[in-house]
């Protein structure tokens, strides 16, 4: 998995250190929450689920050697989770169509593609955090949709504040973010 | 399927424009697999869909931290929040008056730094810019992701070279090392590359070609990558004896292979070390013209225009420098000197008839070089340090 987690972070987590486990928490966050709305077929239960997921973790007794296998046990008990999710909406709702149609779509969802899906985005999610805070700051009111003004505003700064830092973060990020209108930015990158 | 994280990866370097020849290839046959990768192709690299995911991710962690929190209650601790900015600034400049005042008295109070074994450091030209890599340069370069200094578990730093595939191909960076100095080098390809002391390595800086070229000028380890779609061609710019010789002509030709070459200007010999996989050592010069193929665990060492193949050598020898040690076996004075003068550096004057003796060593890379100098002394030599010179003598 890129990204580190140090194995003295892991070790400190076996014990249920504090710091390493926000820190844990911390790591594996957006993986969860981006393979249970995947699985979830993007449920609006994807943040409780989330945090139950994570809670499971915390509270687990085992210790892990690796990163690895951290991750593998979130894997698995956030498909649980979303299944059971998923099963308990089919029973409650069995003869709603729609919602039919949806069980069947996460049915015949391949869970690779899940995770393949939530590795991107988890990928994409780590790159914007390690931004500095006013950049990631811009990024993040950005992706929400908000216009340059808007953030200027929000953030108690001048329109061309807003536009320098968000030149910078896009070119840290080599990303190709598309805004609501279509308006394209790329980024050229050395 | 595939491994998921591993696509997972390649999609993310997509997005980005950094996939090499071999991703792209790695990818595309990954989405003809199936027509349910293309879709999902498709709608993953969605620009909108990634923002909109992104966002929601953001939006939510607050919420789902605090959840986590309220079914966990065991201890935790987060990371202090930043002081604001103007607070952080003005710390971060007293810090650094701190540290030059502690450096400056460190210095007035011992005399010199010498005897102090090198440390990661290194210089990186990047388009022609020069930037310095070593720990205290580290923090000041996070969040640029043209340059990006990993540490290792083993507090390694190495830098993860990007791939610019709008460069010329043509177009070089080099990363050297001083005296004293050690770093890593990793390729987009996943290739890494150990630079020992004094060091100066150059690589394209586009790395969509099928070849790629690069040139070493001291002493470096190889470990190319596995699946790495490319055949390097390592040049060395060297001279042998201080004599301008052999300049550009040996080149070492191998697609996967672990190797360490040592092509320092004193050695008496330019020497190519396999440890695994298969490698062509060319020379060719104006006077000589000779190919040789390496298996593991033999040297190619050329001197006076002759390549010639030791059979066996013990690679954990010629790599200890790599795994952090000083180790020699039955090794002359003058050769330890040289390694000992680079890493240390410091300088070696020899006075009388130095005996043609053996000597072993075998210390960790940290140890100070009074400690190292004393298991010299051990076996029947005297060594003194004096400033920066070290006095062999009989």
């Amino acid at each position: 998995m890129p990204g580190t987690l140090s194995y003295k972070t892991i070790a400190a987590f076996n014990k249920r250190e504090g710091k390493a486990v926000a820190e844990v928490w911390d790591f594996f966050y957006a993986f969860v929450f981006s393979n249970i709305r995947t699985l979830t077929n993007g449920s609006s239960d994807t943040r409780d689920l989330t945090s139950e997921t994570l809670a499971i973790l915390l509270d687990h007794q085992d210790h892990f050697e690796s990163a690895a296998k951290i991750r593998n046990f979130l894997f698995i008990t956030a498909r649980n989770k979303s299944a059971n999710h998923m099963n308990r909406l089919r029973i409650v709702k069995a003869h709603s169509e729609e919602l039919e149609k949806h069980y069947q779509g996460i049915e015949a969802d391949d869970l690779a593609g899940a995770e393949t899906a939530a590795s991107l985005l988890r990928q994409v999610y780590s790159a914007i955090k390690r931004l500095p805070d006013k950049r990631r700051e811009v990024i993040i009111l950005y992706n929400q949709g908000l216009k340059n003004r808007e953030i200027a505003e929000r953030l108690g700064v001048s329109q061309k504040a807003v536009e320098k830092r968000k030149t910078i973060a896009f070119k840290t990020l080599k990303m190709e973010f598309r805004t609501s209108d279509g308006f394209t930015f790329l980024i050229i990158f050395l | 399927m595939s491994n998921p994280e591993r696509i997972g990866t390649l999609l993310f370097r997509y997005t980005r424009r950094e996939l090499t020849r071999a991703e792209e290839a790695e990818l595309s046959a990954w989405r003809s697999l199936s027509p349910k990768n293309e879709q999902l192709f498709q709608r993953q690299t969605d620009p909108e869909h990634i923002r909109k995911e992104v966002s929601l991710m953001f939006e939510s962690r607050d919420y789902v931290l605090q959840k986590t929190k309220e079914r966990y209650p065991g201890p935790w601790e987060e990371e202090t929040k930043k002081p604001k900015a103007r607070v952080y600034r003005i710390m971060r400049w007293a810090a650094i008056f701190v540290i030059v005042l502690g450096v400056g008295l460190y210095f007035l109070l011992s005399g010199s730094k010498v005897g102090r074994p090198g440390r990661y450091q290194a210089e990186l030209v990047l388009n022609g810019v020069k930037i310095t890599l070593d720990d205290l340069h580290r923090g000041f370069l996070a969040g640029n992701a043209d340059i990006r200094v990993d540490e290792k578990e083993n507090g390694e730093l190495v830098y993860i070279a990007g791939n610019h595939r709008r460069a010329g191909k043509e177009k070089y960076n080099r990363l050297y090392t001083s005296r004293g100095g050690q770093f890593s080098l990793k390729l987009p390809d996943g290739t890494i590359i150990w630079v020992n002391a004094e060091t100066s390595i150059t690589f394209p800086a586009n790395f969509s070609q099928d070849s790629i070229k690069i040139t070493v000028e001291g002493e470096a380890y190889f470990e190319v990558a596995h699946d790495s779609a490319h055949i390097f061609i390592v040049s060395l710019l060297s001279t042998v004896n201080r004599q301008p010789s052999t300049k550009n002509g040996i080149q070492i030709k191998t697609t996967g292979a672990h190797f360490n070459i040592m092509s320092y200007a004193d050695e008496p010999a330019i020497r190519m070390t396999l440890l695994e996989g298969i490698a062509e050592v060319r020379l060719d010069s104006s006077q000589a013209q000779s190919a040789i193929n390496l298996s593991p665990g033999q040297q190619a060492r050329v001197t006076d225009q002759k390549i010639s193949v030791i059979p066996a050598v013990d690679g954990n020898e010629i790599i200890a420098w790599k795994n952090g040690k000083t180790f020699f076996r039955d090794a002359p004075i003058q050769t330890i000197m040289r390694t000992i003068s680079r890493w240390y550096d410091v300088d070696v004057v020899y006075i009388g008839n130095i005996p043609d003796k053996h000597f072993n060593l075998n210390a960790p890379r940290h140890s100070n070089l009074s400690e190292v100098l004393s298991i010299l002394q051990q076996q029947g030599i005297h060594v003194s340090l004096r400033g920066k010179v070290i006095t062999i003598s009989p």
